[in-house]
């Protein structure tokens, strides 16, 4: 009996083995194709909610802070992520990272920024979110594996409400941060900016803004910042800062 | 030596109440849709429950539920390992080459292959019939049914020493 036992279990494995290298070879459907329509369903969602919040893209000339930010992006621009900034007119003090490597800068947390440099700290640690790819851990946490299963694009609202107005976790908030700072010595900007730009958003809000939010221990966060001296920055800018809020 | 087994019961012995529990082994892979989950470890748990509850039932009963628990292991491990490769391609890089395709096309027809053998296995038992996967039905009856030698040992209490 036992070595029918060994016999039926070698057969099993290599009939399991034997399919698996003969589909290998023998593709039922080519990968290339499959990437090209997971491409291509990535870029539907990303048009959708473009079209959804009415997202400005940087980078175009048309307006002032659309220029500025562009001029942000190039600064800020990383070898191994090409990545999107968006502009959002909305008076929310937020700036999110979406999938399909998007970030959203809405105009209430460009108000609060006195010197480009905050922005750039603030743009620098949505891209930390895009780089460690916290959307995908968050939306699995979220949504679970249904996602993964159905992933159909009629759900592109549903997901966006999740992405947008759901939070980090707060390691994911701690690594975002390390990063920020890390890009912000790369530029030579002390990370204090950061630091200064957060203390305003909580002195002059009673509730805590939303970009706050989520982040680990505020207070804690804000020390972390001040930690590093406060050195003007010697970076310079084709565009007013003042100029480019007063447009706003 | 000769191994000894157990003898097997004829469906004429069989009272309908066993025969019903000994289907209902195999319907325990349906047990991850009614949870609403599409986690392939559910249907696992509730054969390792199945078998546990049926485990002093007679040998046919015994016999069914084991089989349809071992045969679902591997199974559950490939569902797994896809689920577990799919993720990687969300969290790392999108490296989706043809033998992961492979991959998913073997653990489609695996999946497939085990329902449909599940299904047949499920009417046979319904009708007293014993039913024998390769590999896991004789797996399944030389642990079910082989008679082993501590069973006939009589164990006798005895005073310290």
């Amino acid at each position: 009996m036992k070595k029918r036992l060994w016999r039926d279990f070698l057969i099993l494995l290599v009939l399991f083995l034997g399919a698996w290298i003969f589909f290998t070879y023998y593709p039922v459907v080519d990968s290339e194709q499959v990437k090209i329509t997971f491409n291509d369903k990535e870029k539907e969602i990303k048009e959708k909610l473009i079209e959804l919040f009415d997202y400005k893209q940087a980078d175009s000339d048309t307006t002032q802070i659309l220029r500025a930010l562009g001029e942000l992006k190039h600064l800020l621009s990383e070898k191994d992520l090409e990545y999107e900034l968006f502009f959002s007119d909305s008076k929310e003090i937020n700036a999110y990272a979406l999938p399909g490597n998007m970030i959203v800068i809405n105009r209430g947390i460009i108000m609060e920024c006195d010197t480009p440099e905050e922005l750039i700290g603030v743009i620098a640690h949505e891209i930390g979110h895009l780089k460690m790819k916290h959307h995908t851990d968050q939306l699995l946490a979220t949504l679970g594996l249904e996602l993964l299963l159905a992933g159909s694009s009629s759900t592109a609202g549903e997901v966006s409400k999740i992405l947008t107005q759901s939070a980090f976790s707060r390691e994911m908030e701690t690594e975002a941060d390390d990063f920020a700072i890390k890009k912000m010595k790369e530029l030579n900007i002390s990370p204090n900016y950061l630091a200064k730009l957060f203390k305003k958003m909580y002195k002059k809000t009673e509730y805590i803004p939303e970009f706050l939010n989520s982040h680990p221990g505020i207070n804690n966060r804000i020390s972390k910042f001040s930690s590093y001296p406060f050195e003007e920055s010697s970076l310079e800018f084709t565009f007013d800062w003042l100029k480019v809020k007063n447009s706003l | 030596m000769s191994t000894e087994y157990y003898q097997i019961q004829q469906p004429e012995d069989l009272p309908a109440r066993e025969r019903e529990d000994a289907m209902g082994a195999y319907f325990m892979m349906f047990a991850s849709l009614a949870a609403g989950l599409p986690l392939p470890i559910i249907n696992l748990i509730a054969a390792i429950i199945y078998y546990h509850v049926n485990k002093h039932k007679s040998r046919f009963v015994r016999f069914h539920s084991l089989q349809s628990l071992l045969s679902q292991l591997p199974v559950s491990l490939l569902n797994a390992g896809l689920v577990v490769w799919a993720i990687s391609f969300f969290k790392y890089d999108f490296n989706f080459d043809n033998t992961f395709l492979a991959y998913l096309i073997v653990v489609l027809m695996a999946n497939l292959l085990y329902l449909g053998f599940s299904i047949v296995a499920a009417i046979k038992a319904r009708k007293g019939l014993m039913y024998y996967f390769i590999f896991f039905g004789k797996l399944s009856y030389e642990i079910i049914y082989k008679i082993k030698e501590e069973e006939e040992h009589i164990y006798r209490n005895n005073p310290p020493i």
